[in-house]
């Protein structure tokens, strides 16, 4: 990794460079200290050219709730470059770098990858440290590479992936080396389609190239498996409880005591608090903390919060019984392709959306897209979902695709429509 | 550093149309980049580096 | 004229004093400049995560075996939600649903007579900073500062059963676990620092009642003395208010030294709603019994085993022998002498001991 330079995310802590979260709260806000995947990185002498743009506080899937700025999908400026992950994402479609970080609670990586054409792998939940990760939803984030091809991503996730001391949720397992799994080899893997993510929510257009991408590993040699993922209706409904739950308590500290945006008029403490964070807060971040406070409060919790996380262990229980059946499951990244920025879509539209990618935060399984296709002149991208700890398979099962393929060469023209 | 500097071209020629970056660090990292080619020249082995600077 | 029974239990909380805070490497020291023992983590800065110093676990757990606890061997931690100034993360890490001791006990002597108090049980969370205000109180200064120094120091919380009869009592209880904690070496409990604080749940009832009347928990106790003014003059003003057709409000309560009385600080409905939900940034504490073996075996004489060893081996009175053990310093130091002289020395020792032991224990 050393001397590429590369691209950060600007909710990942880098010591001396303003980190935002893309939030008024954070404008101006310079970490004391570096987040363990940015200590590593530094470590191989690698290149930081910038802070990209996201999601305020990575809450949202088109980066347009970002304070600062709107992003523009390179392979057509009038439509968003997905979220939350939109500026690192864009930056890689662009030409803008050569790596990218960004992070994924419920697709934020993966969903931004497939709009841009490009790579993104969300690796198993405790496999890359959380610590300097502006947290969101705890139990969910995860920090993962964004690239133009597998070889690039596997590449950032050695540096990246590894136990950390300062993260008690990182976990001890041994990193191999990513890249000696990068052969073409998918003779007798055995691929589940799950037939949960291929309904009617998926867009006509998407599903038939996914359809050419199976019909292409079966040509390769894979096997192709059916799978039932039966709790999969639940998964959306389930995490706009926890996460923001969680949310709600670790956006908490936002209040303008210790650092970011304060009102300086208030004359009491609560009122200081209040002001500083409905002033510093965009809708979707207060929208969120409200919904998370609700479902905590007393004679809410059981029959929310508890509740949504027992159903979490039943989706993470189709996914262990789908594994006994196959070596991993594809399924498209997103139903659609990127849409038109300002859309003026409805919030619950946009988080019905996230139902290909949030599953897989939910059971901590590891997720990588890939681009496989167009439709309306938009990248179409594949996810490939593997079991717990193995990047492996699912990053050599991408490379064979990907080296069959010439998606991963298509360079975005940066027009408009 | 040649990578860095064509990186940077790059951004600074389309940035206005995607606006990708919130921040950029280019002093540090064109720093960093010149730190890396002292070791370079010094012999220090950097194996994936050779992918990258062709694409630029 | 009826006869009211009294019913009080406390809330106890000890500072460890542990090398580092409960979940940074940060010093535990007390008395530095402010915001010098501070680290991203007790700052609550963004992206910072907590880690558990396994001192904490070990301290709590020794206190436990000391108080005869039943110690948990899966625990857990808590956010318990709420917003002040100081508290960095605005959420304090604590145990409210699997803590890890439940149902301990300490014996007491009132009267000559001995009286088992239980223990509901104890807990391990955080310490949050201290609050400087530039006058006297909140509402008489223009500016505060905020010291998070004490931010993340590790707690424990000793909660009691409503066991205790009369502020005599409480006292009693008090002293005795003070001295368990001074014994086990896990807090250095000076109430003046605030490394041992206590509130009190304060109730009356009708004598013979079978249900426990309202309660109302007093707060800012800062020495015995206070403990056992606010006890007397709540239940006096809780009869008073019963008796003159009014009813005991569930409440928060501040105890004011100078003025010798207690005031509202919250209602019920104001009370905080804590939103307690599990910790997702920590793993559940688990414990095998190698480790409960060790730490038991780690810990010292007592305060009760070491009054039955004096009184049998020395033949002390009841009285004397507690009030020996009753401070472990003094223990320590009288227990040279004790250990090689004869009878009428023994007493003789014993008796400036005790005189000295009175002196220091009013103060």
């Amino acid at each position: 990794m050393a001397g590429i330079p590369g691209a950060i995310k600007d909710n990942i802590s880098t010591k001396g460079l303003k980190t935002t979260c893309a939030s008024h709260m954070l404008e101006n806000f310079i970490p004391i200290y570096d987040a363990h995947v940015i200590e590593n990185l530094r470590k191989d002498d690698t290149i930081f050219l910038g802070k990209t743009n996201m999601d305020e506080f990575a809450m949202g899937s088109t980066t347009e709730t970002s304070y600062m700025q709107v992003t523009h999908n390179p392979w057509n400026l009038d439509r968003v470059p997905g979220g939350s992950s939109g500026g690192s994402a864009a930056a890689i479609a662009a030409g803008e770098t050569i790596w990218a970080l960004g992070s994924d609670t419920g697709g934020s990586i993966r969903q931004p990858a497939s709009f841009n054409g490009c790579v993104g792998i969300k690796p198993t939940y405790g496999r890359v440290s959380r610590y300097g990760c502006v947290a969101f939803a705890s139990s969910l984030d995860q920090i993962g590479p964004i690239t133009r091809d597998v070889t690039d991503a596997a590449l950032v996730l050695n540096t990246i992936c590894g136990l950390d001391a300062h993260d008690s949720t990182s976990l001890p397992a041994q990193v191999p080396d990513f890249t000696k799994a990068l052969h073409q080899d998918v003779k007798g893997l055995r691929i589940g389609i799950p037939k949960e993510y291929y309904g009617d929510g998926i867009d006509a257009k998407v599903k038939e190239q996914i359809h050419l991408a199976v019909e292409k590993y079966r040509e390769l040699g894979a096997e192709i498996v059916d799978i039932f993922l039966p709790h999969t209706e639940y998964a959306v409904i389930t995490y706009y409880i926890i996460a923001p739950a969680e949310a709600s308590a670790n956006l908490a500290r936002f209040d303008g005591v210790r650092y970011g945006y304060r009102n300086k008029q208030a004359t009491s403490a609560p009122e200081m608090t209040t002001a500083s964070r409905t002033e510093g807060f965009g809708a979707e971040v207060r929208r969120r903390i409200m919904l998370g406070t609700y479902v905590l409060s007393s004679g809410y919790y059981d029959a929310y919060y508890n509740k949504a996380m027992q159903i979490r262990t039943l989706i993470r229980n189709d996914f262990t019984e789908a594994f006994k059946k196959c070596d991993v499951l594809l399924t498209p990244t997103s139903p659609v392709v990127a849409y038109p920025v300002d859309g003026k879509m409805d919030p619950l539209t946009i988080y019905m959306l996230d139902v290909t990618t949030i599953p897989v935060n939910m059971a901590g399984l590891p997720g990588i897209s890939i681009p496989c296709g167009f439709a309306d002149g938009m990248p179409v991208g594949m996810q490939l979902i593997g079991k717990v700890l193995d990047e492996e398979t699912i990053l050599r099962a991408a490379y064979t695709f990907e080296q069959a393929t010439e998606f991963h060469k298509q360079v975005a023209p940066l027009g408009g429509k | 550093m040649e990578l860095t500097n064509n990186v940077y071209d790059r951004i600074a020629a389309v940035e206005d149309k995607v606006k990708a970056y919130i921040t950029w660090d280019k002093e540090n990292a064109l720093a960093q980049a010149a730190k890396v080619d002292e070791k370079i020249a010094k012999g220090e082995d950097y194996k994936a580096f050779g992918r990258h600077s062709r694409r630029y | 004229m009826t006869e009211y029974t009294t019913v009080v239990g406390l809330e106890v909380h000890a500072e460890l004093k542990t090398k580092s805070k409960a979940f940074c490497s940060c010093s535990t020291a007390f008395g530095s400049e402010p915001n010098t023992h501070v680290c991203p983590v007790c700052l609550g800065m963004p992206g910072a995560l907590p880690v558990m110093n396994k001192e904490v676990v070990e301290f709590a757990l020794r206190f436990g075996l000391a108080v005869n606890c039943d110690i948990q061997k899966y625990s857990k931690y808590d956010r318990k939600n709420y917003f002040y100034p100081d508290l960095s993360k605005n959420y304090q890490i604590s145990q409210l649903y699997q803590p890890i001791c439940l149902g301990g006990h300490l014996d007491i002597q009132i009267d000559g007579k001995p009286k088992r108090i239980g223990i509901t049980r104890i807990h391990m969370e955080e310490d949050a900073g201290k609050l400087v205000h530039s006058g006297a109180t909140i509402s008489t200064s223009d500016s505060s500062a905020v010291d998070y120094n004490r931010a993340g120091v590790p707690l424990i919380e000793i909660v009691s059963e409503p066991d205790m009869r009369s502020a005599k009592e409480a006292r009693a209880y008090l002293e005795k676990l003070k001295s368990y904690l001074e014994y086990t070496d896990v807090c250095d409990c000076k109430m003046q620092e605030g490394s041992l604080r206590c509130d009190a749940n304060i109730s009356v009832m009708p004598e013979g009642a079978k249900e426990f009347g309202t309660r109302a928990e007093i707060k800012n106790l800062n020495s015995f003395r206070a403990l056992e003014r606010a006890i007397d003059y709540e239940v006096q003003r809780q009869i008073e208010l019963i008796e003159d057709g009014g009813h005991v409000v569930q409440e928060t309560r501040t105890w004011d030294d100078a003025q010798g009385m207690t005031f509202s600080m919250r209602s019920k409905e104001e009370a905080h709603d804590y939103r307690y939900f599990p910790e997702p940034d920590l793993v559940p504490i688990i414990l095998d019994d190698a480790w409960i073996e060790r730490s038991r075996k780690s810990l010292p004489e007592l305060p009760d085993a070491r009054k039955a060893r004096l009184m049998q081996e020395k033949g002390l009175q009841d009285y004397d022998a507690e009030l020996i053990v009753s401070s472990k310093k003094m223990a320590n130091y009288l227990m040279k002498p004790l250990r090689n002289a004869p009878m009428l020395r023994v007493l003789l020792t014993g008796c400036w001991a005790m005189f000295l032991l009175t002196l220091i224990m009013r103060a």
